[in-house]
């Protein structure tokens, strides 16, 4: 009855499916930055979490895949692999970032759209979790753009030959 | 008068007394050498350096040297009491190793130089980089240990001369989550409370703090109230059976890494019982509703199992916090050093604002410093923020600074958050930053994953500067040491955690070339030529006063007003609390009396960051929720800690001091009654897992995490099952190895001593400071030992749970004075 909305959880699962592994991805590639490295654990915790949430809720729209497992499946190759050794490890941090903040951008869209879906079907328990979800979304997206304002001056104005 | 081990006896006698007194007086003197009060040829003012306390003293000089100490019976912070490190730790003043003559590095090797040639090299190296490579690459590392006059002035270099956001002192370490705890909930640093909340209190609760070791004379206080008429009753958090935890109506031991956990569940308790004070909190503060759904999930059922805690117990504990009339809480580096620091610090406040227990006498928040002068750090803008507690994000308050120092706004960096200090340390060792002036602080000992910091430090392409008093672990890396003088050989201000501002006057000369920090300083931004946009100099003083005098201006009218105050104001009398200007000329004992909070979006310190991610909030999102002087109720949700104990790990490890020294014992360890007091390093187990393991009091462990190892000798203390505790002061320059593991305490001289040879890097998102309370390890015997204990003092927390036939005690050299009330000996 609801395909569209179906098509939305599931848009929504996979995006949350996929921002938890790019998190994890980038907390793979930069170890040796701490605050970006468990940052990226624990935020990715969060998306697994709305991913899980959302198998339960989405139930009752039809939404049908299992629980979420085995992360990275889905992550596409936006600044993936092989050119990472080979780039500035500055720009490449730059880019990581980036990537995560579009990726949280899309997400907390998708959460609007469920919520307004929510409301107009007087589904409470589905507004409550999109409520509390986009919250944390929200979150992640700002927790992106501080990283990259706290980095930017000092990658930008050093020359590149720096990197270590 | 009597004569008294302090050594044996740490806190001394006790002087009971009942709620609402004053405290007793009782004065406290060591002279050296068997000399009596009538041969000090004068008595010079001063204030305590070996910890946060701020408690006054006059030094003692004789032919032109410091012969000892003595409390000032009028000063409002003591009331004429010391601590064993204020005894006897001024002798390294003597140390026959302090530096003299500055050294620069030569065909690698450190060599005697004059100062025109040290200085030269240190601004002659900061000019070329600016010129070639910009502000960025330039860092400061500064201490908590210096004066007011000398952190606002390196704030001025740094911030409106060179114009680099890469300066921070190792408050970091110690007081960045304090400072950043206020500020979220109060819009600015500053200290609600005030140490005579102590006189007040019917219940402290103490917050990972271990006050009987960290600030012995405050716990003298608390102590002789415990001994008087109507004692409070004390709530105490701590993995360790810490003498605080003994003397606690309810003791709380979490699992590393859960005390957001558990003060939610608190907080649960508090809510639940309807232990909160709505019509205050619906006048005072935000954000109660927030908190309510936050604590909701989170029964003590629930931290029971996270926290390895009886539900009953929380229940107890929360019952104590809802039952209190007047409730002091303390917080220290269990909290502040540990997994969500920040967040954790919060709960705390919030637990004073749902109880509206601020501002009045024993209801008090104190946000511990473990430094003498950590607030001047803070205030001054020494930590990297703006001075005066301004807003970096406001650029009204920028301007005002840009005003201030008669420079263009655009030369102080305020682009986004000042760096930390971890993060300095990454730009070096990424090579952005090509300059590091490391100022009163030995990093190569103190910070976390000591292997990375020596292999940064030692970097060919790194300029490292060490301005110091003994050729410390991390001056042996340097490539110009710079001789200061210390406490004692300079004057200067500074203020303790209750806002106590204290005057500290030279009493003596310092030893050969070297020179007060400050002369130093204005030495290097003399050179470096600094001008303000009118080309006239930017550092306008010449000495410490004029140094105070051009803080008072940059202070006035924010929260830590010193525009009332002056060098005589503060002469020969009792410590005074800021703020004090026109309005308050007499000092102001408790902040937020009003129910008024500094949070108004133009005049607030901070907009805030989140608790859990670290990001800042938006200002346009915190002046749309403007909180207009209320105060900031936030919660923040549970996040399991980074490096959770595994089959290879299996252990938890904590670091922490002991009473008898002070950071890397660069003082305490050249005092010789506290060097023998705890002379090394030793691991404390609890005795299930010493049982469980086969290992006894003495045995010499093996501890490794993935960062590296250490060995020390076991001693089976009080302390939480799977955990083990190192004392975190013992580095090498009293060692073979001199900077790093080497021979020393080792088997087969390739494991360290160094307890931050184990430690993580990593840090609270919000305060940025570097966590040191949970590492997963293991623990191994490398040895069987021969009988005789470790080398832990058997007084404080790192007591044996057994008799093991030695106690910690001094000799005739250790026996101190003590006046009491009635004149009588103890």
């Amino acid at each position: 009855m609801m395909v569209r909305l179906t098509a939305a959880l599931r848009d929504l699962y996979r995006d949350e499916t996929e921002l938890a592994a790019a998190l994890l991805r980038v907390a793979d590639r930069h170890g040796a930055d701490p605050e970006l490295h468990h940052g990226c654990h624990d935020l990715a915790r969060w998306s697994e979490q709305h991913a899980t949430d959302l198998v339960e809720a989405g139930r009752r729209y039809g939404l049908g895949v299992s629980e979420p497992a085995g992360y990275g499946a889905g992550y596409g190759a936006a600044v993936d692999g092989a050119a990472a050794d080979a780039v500035d490890p500055g720009l490449l941090l730059l880019a990581d970032l980036r990537d995560l903040h579009r990726r949280s951008a899309g997400v907390v869209l998708d959460w609007d759209v469920v919520a307004q879906a929510a409301q107009a079907l007087r589904d409470r328990e589905l507004l409550a979790l999109a409520q509390a979800s986009r919250t944390q979304a929200e979150r992640q997206l700002a927790w992106s753009k501080a990283l990259v304002k706290a980095s930017a001056a000092q990658i930008m104005t050093s020359p590149p030959q720096d990197a270590s | 008068m009597g004569r008294i081990d302090r050594i044996a006896e740490p806190w001394g006698t006790r002087t009971p007394y009942g709620p609402g007194e004053t405290w007793p007086t009782r004065v406290d003197s060591y002279l050296a050498d068997g000399l009596d009060e009538h041969d000090v040829d004068r008595w010079v003012q001063s204030a305590t350096v070996l910890h946060s306390n701020g408690d006054a003293l006059d030094i003692a000089v004789k032919d032109g040297r410091i012969a000892g100490v003595r409390g000032r019976a009028g000063d409002r912070v003591n009331h004429g009491r010391l601590g064993p490190k204020d005894l006897y730790g001024w002798q390294a003043n003597h140390s026959p190793d302090r530096l003299t003559e500055p050294l620069v590095r030569r065909g690698g090797e450190l060599v005697p130089a004059d100062w025109d040639t040290a200085m030269d090299a240190v601004a002659g190296r900061t000019r070329e980089l600016l010129d070639e490579r910009g502000p960025g690459s330039v860092g400061f590392y500064t201490t908590g240990q210096l004066f007011l006059e000398e952190y606002y002035t390196l704030a001025v270099i740094a911030h409106g001369g060179i114009g680099t956001n890469h300066l921070d002192g190792n408050t970091r370490l110690c007081t960045a989550t304090a400072g950043e705890s206020l500020k979220e909930s109060f819009g600015s640093d500053g200290q609600p409370g005030s140490y005579t909340d102590v006189d007040h209190a019917d219940v402290i609760a103490l917050y990972g703090h271990n006050v009987a070791e960290t600030q012995t004379v405050l716990w003298t206080r608390m102590l002789d109230r415990l001994a008087g008429p109507n004692p409070p009753r004390l709530l105490c958090v701590d993995p360790r059976q810490t003498p605080v935890a003994d003397a606690a109506t309810v003791h709380l031991a979490p699992r590393p890494g859960t005390n957001l956990m558990l003060m939610n569940a608190l907080l649960h308790e508090i809510v639940a019982h309807d232990w909160v004070d709505h019509d205050w909190v619906s006048r005072h503060t935000t954000g109660f509703d927030d908190l309510r759904a936050q604590v909701a999930d989170c029964p003590p059922e629930r931290a029971a199992e996270v926290c390895d805690v009886p539900a009953g117990d929380i229940r107890a504990a929360a019952q104590l916090l809802g039952s209190a009339e007047r409730l002091l809480s303390t917080v220290l580096q269990g909290f502040y050093q540990s997994h969500q620091a920040t967040a954790a610090a919060v709960q705390v406040n919030n637990v004073h604002l749902v109880r509206g227990m601020l501002g009045r006498p024993g209801c008090g928040v104190l946000q511990m410093n473990g430094q003498p002068t950590a607030q001047n750090t803070r205030e001054c803008g020494a930590d990297g923020d703006l001075p005066g507690f301004r807003n970096w994000a406001n650029p009204a308050h920028v301007e005002d600074l840009a005003r201030l120092w008669n420079v263009d706004p655009l030369r102080i960096p305020h682009y986004g958050p000042p760096t930390n200090l971890m993060q300095i340390l990454r730009y070096a060792e990424q090579g952005s930053i090509r300059f590091l002036y490391v100022t009163g602080t030995n990093p190569a000992v103190s910070l976390p994953e000591l292997a990375r910091v020596r292999r940064v430090l030692a970097q060919e392409r790194l300029f490292l500067v060490v301005q110091d008093i003994f050729l410390t672990e991390t001056a042996q890396l340097a490539d110009v040491v710079l001789p200061a003088a210390t406490w004692g050989e300079k004057t200067g201000t500074f203020t303790n955690v209750d806002r106590t501002v204290h005057l500290s006057e030279k009493a003596v000369d310092p030893p050969g070339g070297a020179r007060p920090d400050l002369d130093i300083l204005l030495d290097y931004a003399r050179r470096l030529e600094l001008a303000d946009q009118d080309g006239a100099p930017l550092v306008t003083w010449t000495d410490a006063e004029g140094a105070f005098e051009a803080w008072k201006a940059c202070s006035a009218g924010r929260p830590c007003d010193y525009s009332g105050l002056s060098y005589d104001q503060l002469r020969g009398r009792s410590g005074i609390q800021w703020p004090v200007n026109d309005a308050h000329p007499g000092g102001t004992e408790r902040l937020y009396a009003d129910g008024v909070f500094p949070t108004d979006p133009g005049y607030c310190e901070t907009y805030g960051r989140d608790l859990v991610t670290g990001a800042p909030v938006e200002p346009t999102a915190y002046r749309a929720a403007n909180p207009s002087g209320r105060a900031l109720i936030k919660p923040a949700e549970y996040v399991p800690p980074h490096e959770p104990p595994d089959d290879a790990h299996p252990f938890v490890l904590t670091t922490g001091r002991t009473l008898y020294h002070f950071h890397t014992r660069t003082k305490t360890g050249r005092a010789p009654q506290l060097q023998r007091a705890a002379p090394d390093v030793w691991v404390e187990v609890s005795d299930d897992d010493a049982r469980a393991h086969g290992w006894d009091e003495g045995d010499l462990l093996r501890i490794t995490t993935e960062r590296g190892s250490v060995e020390a000798r076991l001693r089976i203390s009080g302390i939480r099952p799977g955990v083990v505790f190192l004392p975190f002061h013992y580095g090498y320059w009293d060692t073979p190895g001199g900077y790093r593991p080497g021979g020393a305490n080792s088997a087969d001289g390739a494991h360290g001593r160094a307890a931050n040879e184990l430690t993580p890097t990593d840090w609270d998102p919000a305060s940025k400071q570097p966590l040191f309370k949970t590492a997963a390890a293991a623990v191994e015997r490398i040895a069987a030992g021969d009988g005789s204990p470790a080398p832990a003092p058997t007084t404080t927390a790192s007591r044996p749970v057994r008799d093991v036939g030695t106690h910690t005690r001094g000799d005739e050299r250790s026996l101190a004075l003590e006046t009491l009330p009635d004149g009588g000996a103890r």
